[in-house]
């Protein structure tokens, strides 16, 4: 039977829908909601028995994250870093110092993110106090702590429907050189710490394409 | 073919649908990458010298209020000293919305980064001053600036500054080569919008 009336119909786009009922709602993909949390504790935290002269030292933290969007729109992404604290002990006149850098790619598999000539945290401290007369450094040890941080970064790329989005996180310390084995009056004292780093992304929404503007 | 429908701010109805403008979503609506024009050796600087100085302009080109803020990230940050000597990297930012604003400059001294190792008297001679050396590192901070509501036209004038400055005792050691150095590298400005 043909009907000599149009029913009034209003398409919706993709941040809205519906239910099964088809009662208009809005979509769990239209409002910033966090998709990636993961927290990363260090395997190398206490002494620090020899040094590590060469970059980028020893491997503190390594951790791969990822996530698919799994909307029907494009989404940015905000990856926040959250550094814990950061202590050390470093004796007359050596150094220690952690560095740390992610990569990140969309689709690829990102490279390892080695924090030898770049990085994105780097922190840590030394004291040169000297050497007495017979060339022994003179007692004198350092102690620092840094408070928790974070470090935020908006991806530069939107995320498209089923792009795969990977970061891969690396902290690792080391003793920038010289080094004097008698630090600290032949009584070296070395320790460092980086507890755990927390890895968070939101993904954030995008404009459907139904109604543009 | 949609109807129509009658919709409020931040919302759009054409004839292909209806769903939430662009204004409704969280988005980076500008940003500025502003590089250090002064890393490495310094000399002795009793006011502070500049290393980074920029700005940014916002517009709100929407119909709607937009409430905006500002996401400063600062790289990691280095000084290096020799005793007594101060070395310390201040910022500061200012701002100001309208409709021709025009931001104070930034008056230098909100946050600070630095050091300083002092192993004998601060009046102690070049002559006789101890060996001393420091190397301090810090990763790199944020802060997220709430600047508030723009209206439909307003520009925001946004201003970020770093300097180092070696306040207090500047005495150089005569036996040895002192080592006075600041790395700011670089700041970023980020600017958010939602809906107001």
């Amino acid at each position: 039977m043909s009907r000599d009336w149009t029913e009034p119909n209003v398409c919706i786009d993709e941040n809205l829908t519906l239910t099964a009922d088809n009662q208009l709602q809005l979509a769990r993909w239209s409002i910033p909601r966090p998709v990636i949390d993961v927290m990363v504790t260090s395997t190398a935290d206490g002494k620090v028995t020899a040094p590590q002269p060469v970059l980028p030292g020893v491997k503190m933290m390594d951790q791969q994250v990822s996530w698919k969007n799994d909307s029907p729109l494009p989404a940015s992404l905000r990856i926040t870093v959250t550094r814990g604290t950061r202590n050390w002990v470093v004796s007359n006149p050596n150094a220690i110092q952690l560095r740390d850098r992610w990569t990140r790619t969309i689709n690829t598999q990102p490279d390892e993110p080695f924090t030898t000539s770049i990085s994105n945290g780097r922190t840590g401290s030394a004291v040169d106090l000297g050497t007495n007369s017979v060339a022994e450094p003179n007692p004198g040890r350092q102690w620092l702590w840094m408070g928790a941080a974070e470090s935020d970064e908006w991806l530069p790329q939107l995320l498209q429907p089923d792009d795969v989005f990977r970061m891969w996180y690396q902290c690792y310390y080391w003793t920038p050189p010289p080094w004097s084995d008698n630090a600290n009056k032949n009584s070296p004292q070395h320790e460092v710490y980086s507890r755990y780093t927390r890895i968070m992304a939101w993904a954030f929404p995008q404009q459907g394409t139904l109604v543009k503007g | 073919m949609s109807m129509k429908v009658c919709v409020g701010p931040h919302m759009m109805s054409t004839v292909n649908g209806t769903g939430p403008a662009k204004t409704w979503y969280p988005q980076v609506i500008k940003e500025a990458f502003l590089g250090s024009q002064k890393d490495g050796k310094i000399e002795r600087s009793p006011d502070p010298v500049t290393m980074i100085d920029g700005e940014l302009l916002v517009t709100n080109n929407n119909a709607a209020p937009i409430y905006v803020q500002m996401l400063l990230h600062r790289a990691p940050r280095s000084i290096v000293s020799t005793n007594p000597v101060t070395v310390v990297i201040h910022d500061a930012y200012s701002w100001a919305v309208g409709e021709n604003p025009q931001a104070e400059y930034p008056s230098v001294g909100l946050d600070t980064f630095g050091g300083k190792l002092q192993t004998d008297k601060a009046s102690t001679s070049p002559d006789d001053l101890d060996y001393g050396v420091y190397f301090l590192d810090i990763d790199d901070t944020q802060t997220y600036i709430d600047i508030g509501q723009m209206d439909p036209g307003d520009v925001l004038h946004f201003r970020y500054i770093a300097a180092v400055q070696t306040p207090g005792v500047w005495t150089e050691p005569s036996d040895t080569t002192p080592r006075y150095e600041a790395y700011a590298y670089w700041a970023r400005l980020q600017c958010l919008a939602v809906p107001a």
